[in-house]
């Protein structure tokens, strides 16, 4: 290769190769950023067991029924519990793992009613395992039962007639 | 022979000019180059997280809209109000105008062996340099799967800005 053809060639390198390294410098940028997303469990709350009282009679004057959360039952008064079948009523709480969360029970009596007339009973004095209160429960592995117990509060037999009496109430778990 | 020398001679000549033509556009060429280094490279710089916040994994999804509102529809609402757009500051030669890329296939992100999908990026880059910098934020819609593991997912995506 002659002289000028050497130059020629070198030049040309140069004149190709410095262009295309300015091309790639600073033209863009590119950067990582960071991504980050919690999931939790659906804090879900339903009724396992209904509070059930059970067969009774009330006698002569009436008296009270109580069931304990813990499901064992007391009489006051004259009623004479028939035994059978009576519950304790359970809810079954599920959530994320070791969350707390509230109970809140009736603030007051609740109305059962019978099927057969306008004759009412009084549900009243509502207690529960875990303790009613603000972050009283914890849902240990996710989930936790919860036990309400309350005291029926029975009246002579010609206040409440022989039959069913039902009624509804309200328990609350607020997820903290 | 003589000839071919000659045209060679010629040849060699023409470049040589065209070379001096260089040279002497590169005196110009040079305050050209000169003014072309003052042109600052393009940077990016990532600020906040792109945060999805709480999710309940009962299937859905939920999406961050590039105003760093969240929606969809297994979001929770009261309990984990965190969440955030992601954001980057882009710099450079103001007045210059860029591309922003953002991923266009779907990001996952983990947590052990569990993971979930980010798809529909979306930026509110202007695309072009402002003096001091330009913040913009991105957006995208995180696909929770229903029973997914709970627990804290994490990954990366990656943001491109280039001078057009």
């Amino acid at each position: 290769m002659t002289r000028p053809v050497k130059i020629l060639f070198s030049l040309c390198l140069v004149l190709f190769f410095i262009p295309e390294a300015y091309s790639q410098s600073g033209q863009q940028f590119t950067v990582t950023g960071q991504i980050v997303a919690e999931v939790i469990p659906v804090f879900a709350a339903s009724q396992s067991a209904q509070l059930n009282f059970g067969k009774f009679s009330p006698g002569s004057q009436g008296g009270e029924i109580i069931i304990t959360p813990q499901n064992t039952v007391s009489v006051l008064g004259t009623v004479f519990h028939g035994g059978g079948m009576h519950n304790a009523a359970s809810f079954y709480i599920s959530g994320n793992e070791d969350a707390a969360f509230s109970i809140t029970l009736p603030s007051g009596p609740v109305t059962l009613n019978h099927a057969g007339s306008s004759q009412k009973m009084i549900v009243q004095d509502w207690m529960s395992v875990p303790q009613q209160g603000t972050g009283t429960g914890l849902l240990q592995n996710g989930f936790q039962m919860v036990y309400v117990g309350a005291t029926l509060k029975v009246g002579t037999l010609i206040d409440n007639p022989a039959g069913i009496y039902t009624g509804s109430y309200n328990i609350t778990f607020d997820f903290n | 022979m003589k000839q071919i020398f000659k045209i060679f001679a010629v040849a060699v000549v023409m470049i040589a000019f065209t070379l001096n033509l260089n040279a002497q556009a590169s005196a110009t060429v040079n305050n050209a180059n000169a003014a072309a280094r003052i042109i600052a490279p393009i940077t990016l710089t990532a600020g906040n997280t792109l945060h999805f916040g709480t999710a309940y994994n009962t299937g859905g999804t939920v999406i961050i809209s590039t105003a760093g509102v969240r929606s969809g529809t297994c979001a929770v609402s009261a309990a984990a109000p965190a969440h955030s757009a992601g954001t980057f500051t882009v710099a450079g030669e103001t007045g210059l105008t860029y591309t922003t890329t953002v991923p266009v296939a779907a990001v996952t992100i983990t947590n052990g062996t569990d993971n979930m999908n980010i798809t529909a990026f979306n930026h509110n880059a202007t695309g072009t340099i402002v003096a001091g910098g330009e913040t913009f934020s991105v957006g995208a819609t995180l696909t929770v799967p229903a029973a997914v593991s709970s627990g804290a997912y994490t990954g990366t995506y990656s943001v491109t800005v280039a001078y057009n």
